[in-house]
């Protein structure tokens, strides 16, 4: 499973990896998978006063093409409206990346812990 | 893909690369000055030939402790396999003997498939589940036989965890039955004694290609007092006594040889070497803490598995690119499914795929296990520094509560940054 360009730059130099905060009003954590099936992610995301994303971060226990799949999507959605982020899916990310076929599965795991991690924003918001 | 040189190759149970005396042993025998004549022959040529294979079997023999007119030449362990279960079950199944095998479930696949074939066939199989470290015991392998049991089937170390089984033991707990007792000895062959007449062993394979031999041949030997009788697998001119026909092949049988004689002082004059390369990288490695050992903690002296907790597996062999080391082991790797032997020690599959196998050898240095060492430090520390596992782990959750359910959602701890 080789990655290219751009994935393969986030997977050696993954960026905004873990430091993750606690529960907080402008907080929003989700996460996706558990260790015992072999794929895990957690995804936070930290909004301004402005309906903007001020910061997303990430911790993955998973292959390369979902770390890097996780660091592309906070890289994006850093500086981003809130409600952008709704858009991306794990089909979007892979094909925007190039990920192999066979690790759809995992990036639907990024995918699902963004969303989750939006809709605990909500709730906190 | 190149291999460079300056790269540790940590995969000698894999295979071995041919020792320079073994070459020379091989080489003495392909061209027109050389022994290379057809040792069925009867001429001059034929007799040189088969005086050499007579040597070569003399020094299987002696590596073994066995009679060297046991020794059948194959094309390797997996033939020599093969044929000890394929050819001594149905030979005792012809003869109304009985129609039952025991065996282990960490068994190599050369041992599992044939099994699997007189499972087919309509014979009965039981495969014992080791002991959490890949052992069976003697009373155990006593229990599971019968008075239907033909043979008896287990390997001497285990080719992907090292485990050493207690074959003298087993032989002495089967020494009151008539079921045949065959043992894999591919791996321990130069690095743990082998006494097959001492143990009680009928049947033992082996392979050339283990021990700094050449790869395409092995030997099966087989016990002749009191007489171990097989049908053979391939028919054809009646060589070896029709036990393996087939014209035998003077630079191979020459190399595996010799190979044998160089291993003979292999578990006085390099195990212990090697035991000590491994020691100091099971310390190293233990020490990134959340790493398990696989298999026995001081089980063969040249093979270590580890399981590297809090990381992928892909993710892990992604890092080592480059690193001749196996993840699991060379027959099991992420695409086939986890490995059946970590399964039968109850390793949980996702720990499983995270484990690698580090195999030493003759040339194996110092400087090349620090670098390897290395190298999966720092593997192992960048992939856990955003690893949710390694968090929960870093917090007081253990491995096997980390692998064998989740207790609880990821919660970030209470702190910021």
């Amino acid at each position: 499973m080789e990655l290219q360009g751009t994935a393969r730059e986030h997977y050696r130099a993954p960026r905004n990896a873990s430091g993750l905060r606690g529960v907080g009003a402008s907080v929003g954590t989700g996460t996706a998978g558990d260790v015992q099936s072999g794929i895990e992610v957690v995804f936070q995301i930290i909004s301004d006063d402005q309906g903007r994303i001020r910061q997303a971060c990430w911790e993955c226990l998973g292959p390369p093409a979902v770390i890097a799949a996780a660091s592309w999507l906070s890289e994006q959605l850093t500086g981003a409206p809130v409600d952008d982020a709704r858009g991306w899916t794990a089909l979007a990310i892979s094909e925007t990346l190039e990920l192999p076929a066979e690790s759809v599965s995992g990036v639907l795991l990024v995918e699902d812990a963004c969303k989750a991690a939006l809709a605990d924003l909500e709730r906190h918001g | 893909m190149t291999t460079p040189a300056e790269l540790p190759y940590l995969d000698y149970a894999a295979t071995t690369p041919v020792d320079h005396r073994v070459m020379a042993a091989m080489t003495d025998c392909l061209g027109r000055e050389g022994v290379f004549g057809n040792p069925s022959s009867r001429h001059p040529w034929g007799r040189a030939a088969e005086a050499l294979v007579a040597d070569a079997a003399g020094q299987v023999g002696a590596l073994i402790g066995g009679d060297p007119a046991g020794v059948v030449w194959t094309s390797g362990a997996t033939e020599a396999d093969n044929l000890a279960i394929l050819g001594c079950a149905r030979f005792a199944r012809e003869r109304g003997r009985g129609d039952h095998v025991v065996s282990v479930r960490t068994e190599h696949a050369a041992v599992l498939e044939p099994l699997e074939q007189l499972r087919r066939e309509g014979m009965h199989v039981t495969l014992l589940t080791p002991e959490a470290d890949g052992r069976v015991t003697p009373e155990a392998v006593r229990a599971a036989v019968t008075e239907d049991t033909v043979l008896v089937s287990v390997m001497h170390v285990n080719n992907e965890i090292g485990t050493v089984q207690d074959i003298a033991g087993i032989g002495a707990a089967l020494a009151d039955h008539p079921a045949r007792f065959h043992v894999d000895a591919a791996q321990s062959a130069g690095r743990l004694p082998i006494r097959v007449d001492a143990w009680g062993v009928d049947l033992l394979s082996l392979s050339a290609h283990k021990i700094y031999g050449p790869k395409g041949v092995g030997a099966l030997w087989v016990r002749r007092r009191p007489r171990v009788r097989l049908a053979p697998l391939l028919h054809g001119g009646g060589q070896q006594g029709g036990r393996r026909p087939g014209t035998l092949a003077p630079h191979l049988i020459a190399g595996m040889g010799r190979a044998c004689e160089l291993a003979q002082d292999g578990p006085e004059t390099e195990a212990p070497g090697l035991r000590t390369l491994r020691r100091s990288l099971r310390d190293r490695l233990l020490a990134l803490d959340g790493v398990v050992v696989n298999g026995q903690d001081d089980g063969s002296p040249h093979i270590l598995n580890m399981s590297f907790g809090c990381v992928h597996g892909d993710a892990l062999q992604a890092e080592l690119e480059g690193l001749g080391v196996s993840a699991g082991s060379a027959c099991s790797s992420s695409a086939r499914g986890p490995s059946h032997v970590l399964r039968a020690l109850g390793v949980p599959d996702a720990l499983a795929h995270s484990s690698l196998r580090f195999s030493l050898g003759r040339w194996t240095t110092e400087a090349d296990v620090d670098r390897a060492a290395d190298r999966v430090e720092d593997a192992v520390r960048r992939l856990r520094a955003f690893s949710p596992a390694w968090r929960r782990y870093r917090s007081g959750t253990s491995l096997e509560a980390l692998y064998r359910r989740n207790p609880e959602p990821a919660q970030p701890s209470n702190r910021e940054g």
